[in-house]
């Protein structure tokens, strides 16, 4: 088997440090792909190194561990997770009764050796059976996130003007380089806040993400045509360019 | 509530035609104090009281009269009970006299009937005559027995609910007060994640991890006795705001800049204890930890027309539409400033047009 590929994710530096540590002593066979500072570039990491298990620390700036966790859950073969928080938020009486992976700071190394145990264990049954049932784990989460707030305008500078953008007027967002690309139906602009950071001020029901580069708005795609095995295309209302959707995105497209 | 009337009970003249309790529940009041069950015992010692009396008087009753003795007896027992029973969920002034009346017009009307049957009844020799005054008295000595134990019941009913309905009022102060110091006293997150970095500092013999110590060990020291006193010194406040942000400067890394900007000539200003803490700690976790850049913090004392302005300032998220705790933070500090330096000091929070927030505290001067 592979090396298990793990994620990790604090806004502080010491526990993260501290996490790192205690995984390299306890879990060598292990290789860490990423240490991120906040929610939005563990998300971005975890969609372009798809590790296997994520330590998600719960309080963290743009995204919150639970919403990595419930965009993560989301996606087609959703990594196993593990909740990190100095104190017991209102969620941990929730982890506890889901059978969720939990660990409370200071991390105790008795306590970190035995999820990995368990997260050893879950990695060797077969793929058949799901490690940690996410369909439950997503209406945990439902429960346990705040109704989203008003999605702010989205301000971009066209020349000298400033232009204020309705995010519901959106119909998809692209990474381009430093920028971001908004187009709408009848614009396009440049903005320079990254993708992965506005992803977490959108509202995660309306605007869906289909690639770890393009963001689109629901209302606005037309159908969803299967290539192949791994590719998938998204038509749009009234345009004629096609998206992409990425392998791990393609379960958004079920039918019924 | 407190009754509008001062005046003794035997000056006030409604007390005479209608007497009864003055307090009046409404139906919210009775449903707070919650329904007492119904005092068993009573119904025990009214019938034991009616049959001592059936004891006493029966030998005295003529053998014709003794069925009618235990009629009367029987009908005035079961109405003052059911009378009794409503005014126990009732109990008002005029519910008591309604009862009361009634009580009357029976009375008054059983002496009416037997002057309507004097004819019939002037027949009567002797010890039947005298059996039938007996029946009379006994009925009378009844009805006015009833009356005042109704009378003693309201009263007692009323004071019963008006002391449950004071002692849950004694318990919801107590909740609010202790709800309000627990939001104000040191946040257990604060407490472990500060634990978190010194635990790695320690094992890796950081040399960060002993300032971060003694920082946290000075918080605390000044922080656990801090609602037990009325007022702190500015100068003790901005110690403490020091410790704190040096902690979370140590956790945070280069995500956070702050600086103080003092004026000596205000440290002897009184506070609410934790006030200006709580507007720093409120920047923190509102403003500067939720935002990807982290941000500064500046917190500026200067006096204002003899009295004192005192700025927190941050650069970070602004204001969001799901953060409850500030307002709730907020709103605690500002009923404890008011309580500290009366009406004229102000609290209040805006955005700045730069991005950020400014909680401003503006004191008066001192008299």
């Amino acid at each position: 088997m592979n090396p298990c590929k793990v994620l990790i994710a604090d806004d502080e530096e010491a526990p993260r440090e501290h996490l790192r540590l205690l995984l390299a002593k306890a879990w060598p066979e292990a290789q860490l792909v990423a240490a991120c500072a906040n929610g939005v570039d563990a998300w971005d990491e975890a969609l372009a190194l798809e590790p296997d298990v994520c330590f998600l620390d719960i309080r963290m700036p743009g995204l919150t561990g639970l919403q990595v966790a419930q965009r993560l859950s989301a996606l087609q073969s959703p990594p196993q997770i593990v909740f990190v928080t100095a104190y017991n938020d209102h969620a941990l009486a929730a982890f506890e009764a889901g059978a969720l992976d939990y660990l409370v700071k200071p991390l105790d190394g008795e306590r970190l050796a035995r999820t990995i145990t368990r997260l050893q264990q879950r990695r060797l049954q077969p793929a058949s059976t799901p490690a940690s049932a996410p369909a439950d784990l997503q209406a945990l989460l439902q429960q346990l996130l705040p109704r989203r707030s008003v999605m702010r305008p989205i301000q971009a500078s066209v020349g000298k003007e400033v232009r204020l953008i309705a995010p519901e007027d959106v119909i998809y967002f692209e990474s381009d380089a430093r920028y971001t690309r908004v187009v709408t139906a009848d614009s396009e602009a440049l903005i320079r806040t990254p993708l992965k950071e506005l992803i977490a001020s959108l509202d995660p029901d309306l605007f869906w993400q289909i690639h770890r580069s393009v963001l689109v708005n629901s209302r606005a795609v037309q159908s969803a045509l299967r290539i192949d095995e791994n590719n998938m295309q998204l038509s749009l209302k009234g345009r004629s360019e096609k998206l992409p959707v990425s392998r791990q995105f393609q379960g958004l497209f079920k039918g019924q | 509530m407190t009754t509008p009337n001062p005046r003794p009970w035997y000056l006030d003249w409604t007390q005479w035609i209608c007497p009864g309790p003055r307090r009046r529940f409404s139906a919210q009041e009775l449903t707070r104090a919650g329904a007492q069950p119904w005092p068993k015992g009573i119904d025990a010692y009214v019938a034991l009281n009616l049959l001592t009396l059936l004891a006493i008087n029966l030998k005295e009753l003529p053998r014709p009269w003794a069925p009618w003795a235990l009629l009367v007896l029987g009908g005035l027992w079961a109405l003052s009970m059911q009378a009794a029973r409503w005014l126990w969920r009732q109990p008002t002034r005029r519910n008591l006299n309604l009862a009361l009346g009634l009580g009357l017009v029976l009375i008054v009307g059983g002496l009416l009937g037997l002057r309507v049957l004097q004819g019939p009844l002037r027949s009567l020799q002797g010890a039947e005559r005298q059996g039938l005054w007996v029946l009379v008295l006994l009925g009378v000595a009844c009805g006015v027995m009833a009356a005042s134990a109704l009378w003693f019941l309201v009263l007692y009913r009323v004071q019963q609910i008006e002391a449950r309905l004071t002692e849950l009022d004694g318990l919801d102060a107590q909740l609010a007060l202790q709800r309000r110091l627990a939001t104000a006293q040191i946040h257990p997150h604060f407490v472990f994640n500060t634990l978190a970095s010194l635990t790695h500092w320690v094992e890796t013999q950081d040399p960060r991890a002993a300032p971060l110590l003694r920082d946290f060990s000075a918080y605390l020291r000044a922080t656990l006795p801090l609602f037990e006193r009325d007022q702190l010194p500015l100068r003790e406040e901005l110690e403490l705001v020091r410790r704190y942000l040096a902690i979370m400067q140590a956790r945070m890394g280069e995500r956070l800049r702050w600086r103080i900007v003092d004026d000596a000539a205000l440290d002897e200003l009184p506070l609410p204890p934790g006030s200006l803490l709580t507007l720093v700690e409120n920047a923190i976790t509102h403003g500067i930890e939720p935002s990807l850049r982290g941000g500064e913090i500046e917190i500026r004392c200067a006096r204002v027309n003899g009295g004192a302005q005192l700025q927190v300032l941050d650069s970070g998220q602004g204001l969001q539409p799901t953060d409850a705790a500030p307002g709730l933070g907020l709103a605690n500090t500002r009923e404890r400033l008011l309580a500290l330096h009366g009406p004229q000091a102000t609290l209040s929070l805006s955005e700045r047009p730069e991005g950020g927030c400014l909680a401003l505290m503006t004191l008066p001067s001192p008299p």
